[in-house]
């Protein structure tokens, strides 16, 4: 019984360890947000003007390095419907080789180690694209890489069997004919129409020997079905990367060692990469505190960037990634139908403020995107909104009545907007997930609406695909993922499409976006895009906020790791990770 | 007592399938798994990727067919249906059942040990201060949110850790005595020494939050049932014949007083294999709870009925067993 | 079924005891209790005096009480707006904001006290839904007893056995998550408890004389149910009700936690809490205040119901050694 006692005691005590630690941190806590905004600690201090190099620097051998991931993998197959998953695409940027790789910058890199030279269009009618390959990149098993592993991705993409369930075929539905020459070394593509992203093509490459030995040739549909199958596995047989899967523990964890095969410039020198799988993102700084994870690839709030800029020997970079919040009306709802409202609840938006109280405690760099389409660094660029509408997101409200005003509507005694023609008291819901920056952001768009007399509700969404796509909402806060590759857009604005879910549409507009997408050069692309966006611009159903940031955390002794928001993930150069030379 | 059991398992029989048509309905009211996974996606899938996942799904089949297949399947052919995360779901389900296993056995024994001892002293020396204490104690338990518990664990332990790393494992700065996720180290280490220890640094905390909160109801239950046990003749009886205090105590009032303890643990423990939800996603482990959070949030139905059929044959076999036990330790019950 | 048609199950037994298991934990009063008294005295007055004796209770419910009047009624006695959103974002506590603001310089006070607020309301809606649905419907199982009562325990199996996430999960996908949905969802897979406790009881009430002796003198089902059988089980189920509000108050914390409950823009306790988790170490306000206002209700709402069982029950408190 005495026992008893003691252990029940010694538990107490080791809660009350851990309440004293954090109330002293509490009182100690004078230093909040406000007063102190760090962006980037020392060893990402260059990211934000050079993202493609910042955190270089000399490696030594040797070194294991666990990160966490936020997704465990069901399937390994990430061409896959159910296996399309971004931490998964993470993992398996260490063992697929691929055409292209995406830069931190948005930069669209031609793979050196894979190609020996950059590929080229030969022929715009049919578009014809030649990809060289480097003789000396081989699989693991010491099968070149080459032509079969192209022919192999094309059948399996192009939509022609539709019992193999890809995510996509887009583009590769596009290509007519895969041919090998060369012994296999020449790959030339030839489209049956116009694609502007074949650079997103082949950017995967799974390896034709492996599925051959597993499923027997791969002539008929029946076996690239089966094939098809292959890749749910743990990939733990076969790579043409830096690494090699060695140790899978579903659910919890996978660990990669290097592939004495690989044939890349940079040879890897840690002994392993595990990713650690951590699903609740509030433990990933306890795992970092206990030095149970050295990396991660979170979300950035207020807390976590806080956290960590009190820790010692952990660096990190909060930085703006390739996705963009936004706000975006549903131009057929009951009020908002009306352009000229529409343009009033903009200007009375004060998106600034909106960065200002919700992402830059800890985003001291957030700026307002002034683009639909572009990305600041991308060819092309231009603030578009900003010369077009340069009232919107201002919080102008004596703009945004004076429109209101113009279009026939009027105030009540207690301040409320009256619609025209009896429409009554303009109210608007406003929809938005269970963020606490879109939480925040719904209150203050409360208030900025309040001051032009419209009553906002306020309201949460679980299902946000569900909402988009019944429109079931006045306005709607969430975020686009973007891409270095332009094509994408069109299905976010053209009349009816996919992705357009502000229900709006425009002839014009939509003539820009097929010109755009049969465009195979970016830089007119991009002037296409920037051409829309002035159209868009003057419906008033999409206002930009920022791009959303994206953080990379890792313990100053390892190096050369980096974000990469830009379509590749920040495990695109694991080839270069390795511990800090000048450590201690 | 057999003739009992057989027919109570006949009887659950109807449970579960009126339970598996209400769950299935639920899990068709909560949403379309396909929309929900393919709406957001940027290029967005082809009609004919839809089409087939739905098919794949069985979407494309009347409600009533789709449950009829699935319990047909399950019944004939032990199929338990396609996953929309690539889940399969029979083997996933086992895998969760062992790891669940794994987590709360630890803790039952250990709130099993402690509500007994402290329940024991807190009715044997009932008003005394230690049974103010202990009962102070299980009440804060039971008024605490378990993710705070959690939350109070993780910090206390990475300052053990912080403090005492050097003496636990002097010379291996990347050792750390206690671990706050996951079931196991990325590479076990060797040996069963090794492995055992292996396990203690990941068990410690999500044991410790878990048998904390299950102690503070079961300390209460002891203390409650062998203060009525103290109190009935027989035991006044025992004591004006001279016997000591503690062998009343052992002898006497504790085995009968042990009677309804039997009936709540069985029925706690057998409510646990849910899974323990919230440690679980504290800790990571990937029970019987994640799996059923996860299967929730993708509106993976045949997880969730997957699930339900496992943990509702459970809960009724627990139900079934706090019945016997019931019969087998109390003589006045009688099963005919 | 025949086992549960003449006596309580195992299972309900095992309810049984521990909804009215007589478990005392503080002192009676030293007071030598007076056995024989002159003047008799009712029930309800024998009760109350016992509880009153039970300070540690007394004083729970004198604290309840004082919290749920500042819960309601403070925040319009001070204006205290949850709205208002100032340039004073992240304070730690002080006097103007006793319990700091948040990143949007919300008074956390303010909008604790709301969450407070609305947590309350969940647990008593559960409560009196539970209670109110539960005890009936145990009673009239127990009263009636072989196939009514095996029916209608079988469907009580059913909700058992029914995963109680998979209902939230189901039904928060159409009904966002306000207080009020929360509410119901738990009070719906709640009330089974109750009406295993009840029936419990009731089983074992049915059998004595006076149930005989009114059904003797002509009196109805209902009348037996309503005026004879459930007051006998009031004392059992208002000891239950108070388990049920503070098992409420946690549940729905735990609900929030994984994202099942309440959302935001309405609010609870447990909402804050789970909002603040990564604050524990930055911003330790913002997650203590919420999950103290929890501890504390909790704590409070089971030492009242601890101190109503002991006076409602006193068996255990007179101890002879």
């Amino acid at each position: 019984m005495h026992t008893g006692t003691k252990r029940l005691a010694g538990l107490v005590a080791l809660a009350a360890v851990g309440l004293i630690g954090v109330a002293a941190c509490g009182t100690g806590g004078g230093t909040t947000g406000n007063n102190n905004k760090p962006t980037s600690s020392p060893g990402y201090a260059a990211c934000g003007t050079s993202p493609d190099t910042c955190n270089s620097g000399p490696r030594k051998d040797g070194g294991d390095i666990v990160v966490a991931l936020g997704k465990f993998p069901s399937t390994w197959n990430t061409g896959s419907s159910e296996g399309n998953v971004v931490e998964t695409v993470e993992q398996e940027n260490l063992i697929l080789p691929g055409t292209y790789i995406f830069q931190p910058s948005g930069k669209i890199q031609w793979n050196a180690d894979l190609l020996t030279a950059e590929p080229q269009v030969t022929s715009t009618s049919p578009q014809t694209v030649v990809y060289h390959l480097n003789p000396n990149a081989k699989w693991n098993n010491g099968s070149p890489i080459n032509a079969d592993d192209f022919i192999y991705l094309w059948q399996t993409f192009n939509g022609h069997d539709k019992n193999i369930p890809v995510v996509g075929t887009t583009g590769y539905d596009s290509i007519s004919q895969v041919t090998a020459s060369d012994n296999g070394e020449t790959v030339t593509t030839v489209y049956s129409k116009t694609y502007s992203d074949w650079r997103g093509l082949f950017t995967g490459l799974l390896p034709a020997w492996y599925a051959k030995q597993k499923v027997g040739d791969l002539t008929t549909d029946a076996n690239l079905e089966a094939a098809f199958k292959v890749w749910d596995a743990p990939p733990t047989d076969y790579t043409g990367g830096p690494y090699k899967l060695s140790n899978f523990q579903a659910q919890q964890s996978a660990t990669f060692v290097p592939n004495p095969a690989w044939y890349g410039k940079d040879k890897p020198t840690l002994k392993t990469i595990t990713f650690k799988y951590i699903t609740d993102q509030t433990q990933d700084i306890p795992a970092l505190q206990n030095q149970e994870i050295q990396a991660l690839d979170i979300q950035p709030d207020q807390d976590t960037v806080q956290q960590l800029s009190q820790m010692a020997g952990v660096n990190y970079e909060v930085s703006a990634g390739f996705a963009w919040e936004l706000l975006m009306v549903n131009s057929t709802s009951k009020f908002l139908k009306d352009p000229a409202l529409r343009e009033a609840v903009f200007d009375a938006i004060n998106a600034q403020d909106m960065i200002d109280k919700t992402v830059k405690p800890f985003f001291p760099n957030a700026k307002r995107l002034y683009s639909h389409n572009l990305f600041p660094g991308e060819v092309g660029y231009t603030d578009v909104t900003k010369t077009v509408a340069p009232d919107e997101g201002t919080g102008n409200v004596d703009k945004a009545k004076s429109v209101l005003q113009g279009a026939g509507y009027t105030f009540d005694s207690g301040g409320n907007l009256i619609a025209p023609n009896g429409g009554g008291k303009v109210t608007i819901n406003f929809l938005h997930t269970d963020t606490q920056v879109r939480d925040q952001s719904g209150q203050l768009v409360q208030s900025y609406l309040k001051a032009i007399g419209i009553t906002v509700n306020d309201k949460v969404t679980a299902d946000l695909g569900g909402t988009l796509g019944n429109f079931d909402f006045d306005i709607i806060q969430f975020g686009f993922a973007g891409s270095p590759l332009l094509s994408g857009n069109h299905d976010v604005w053209f009349t009816g499409a996919g992705n357009n879910f502000t229900h709006w549409g425009d002839p014009q507009s939509d003539a820009l976006l097929d010109q755009m997408t049969g465009e195979l050069d970016l830089a007119k692309q991009a002037d296409l895009l920037n051409q829309q966006d002035a159209i868009l611009t003057k419906a008033y159903v999409c206002l930009p906020l920022y791009q959303k940031p994206n953080m990379v955390v890792s313990t100053n002794q390892f190096i050369n790791i980096r974000d990469n928001n830009a379509g590749s993930y920040f495990t695109y150069n694991t080839q270069q990770w390795g511990l800090n030379a000048s450590a201690s | 007592m057999l003739v009992f059991t057989i027919r109570r398992l006949f009887q659950a029989i109807p449970i579960l399938i009126v339970a598996s048509i209400a769950s299935f309905a639920l899990a068709t009211i909560s949403g379309d798994p396909v929309q929900n996974k393919f709406l957001l996606r940027n290029p967005p899938p082809s009609a004919q990727v839809i089409a087939t996942t739905r098919h794949n799904m069985r979407l494309d089949r009347p409600w009533l067919t789709q449950y009829w297949d699935w319990l047909s399947g399950l019944i004939t052919r032990g199929d338990w249906g396609p996953s929309i995360d690539g889940i399969v779901i029979g083997s996933a389900v086992g895998h969760a059942l062992i790891v669940t296993l794994r987590l709360i056995f630890s803790a039952i024994l250990l709130a099993l040990v402690l509500s007994l001892a402290s329940g024991i002293v807190s009715a044997y020396r009932q008003y005394s201060k230690v049974d103010y204490s202990f009962t102070f104690v299980g009440f804060v338990f039971l008024a605490m949110p378990t993710f705070w518990i959690a939350a109070l664990l993780k910090q206390g332990a990475i300052q053990f850790n912080n403090a005492w790393q050097s003496s636990f494992c002097p010379g291996d700065p990347t050792c750390r005595p206690i671990q706050t996720v996951g079931e196991q180290s990325i590479v076990p280490p060797s040996g069963f020494f090794g492995v055992a220890e292996d396990w203690f640094t990941h068990l410690l905390l999500p044991t410790l939050s878990l048998a904390l909160i299950t102690y503070a109801a079961w300390s209460r239950f002891v203390r409650a049932s062998l203060l009525e046990v103290l109190n009935s003749d027989y035991v006044r009886l025992a004591r004006a014949k001279g016997l000591t205090p503690r062998r009343v105590m052992f002898k006497h009032a504790l085995r009968t007083s042990l009677i309804p303890m039997t009936t709540v643990t069985s029925l706690t423990i057998a409510g646990l294999f849910g899974g323990a939800i919230i440690t679980e996603r504290v800790f990571q482990w990937r029970g019987m709870g994640t799996l059923i959070i996860n299967a929730i949030n993708d509106k993976d139905r045949y997880v969730i009925m997957g699930w339900l059929v496992v943990v509702g044959f459970i809960v009724i076999v627990g139900n079934i067993i706090a019945d016997i036990l019931y019969a087998v330790l109390d003589p006045r019950i009688r099963y005919e | 079924m025949s086992e549960t048609t003449s006596r309580p199950s195992a299972a309900d037994a095992a309810a049984a005891s521990t909804g009215m298991g007589p478990v005392s934990v503080m002192p009676p009063s030293e007071k030598t209790e007076r056995e024989f008294t002159v003047k008799e005295r009712s029930q309800l007055s024998m009760v109350m005096t016992r509880f009153l004796r039970h300070r540690l209770a007394i004083s729970s419910l004198a604290f309840l009480v004082l919290l749920i009047l500042v819960v309601y009624i403070a925040p319009h006695v001070f204006k205290l707006s949850y709205t208002e959103i100032t340039n004073n974002a992240s304070l730690s506590p002080r006097l103007r904001f006793p319990m700091g603001t948040d990143e949007l310089g919300h008074n956390y006070l303010a909008l604790v006290l709301r969450g407070a607020h609305q947590s309350l309301n969940v647990s008593f809606i559960v409560a009196i839904m539970s209670s109110a649905f539960g005890a009936p419907y145990g009673a009239i199982a127990a009263f009636y007893g072989g196939k009514i009562d095996a029916i209608m325990m079988r469907i009580v199996d059913v909700i058992l056995v029914l995963p109680f996430l998979v209902v939230t999960g189901a039904l928060s996908e159409h009904y966002s998550g306000t207080w009020y949905t929360v509410a119901l969802l738990l009070g719906v897979t709640g009330w089974v408890i109750n009406a295993r406790v009840t029936r419990g009881v009731v089983l074992s009430v049915r059998e004595q004389e006076f149930v005989e002796a009114a059904r003797a003198l002509g009196a109805s089902d209902v009348r037996i149910i309503f005026r004879h059988l459930l007051p006998n089980v009031t004392g059992t189920l208002i000891v239950q009700a108070t388990l049920d509000i503070a098992a409420a108050i946690l549940a729905e914390a735990g609900l929030s936690f994984l994202g099942l409950g309440i959302h935001s823009p309405d609010t609870s306790l447990g909402v804050l809490a789970q909002q603040s988790q990564n604050a524990i170490q930055t911003r330790p306000w913002l997650f203590y205040f919420p999950c103290a206002m929890i501890l504390v209700i909790c704590l409070s709402i089971n030492f009242i119901g601890d101190g109503l069982r002991d006076a409602l029950d006193p068996r255990q408190t007179r101890q002879r050694r």
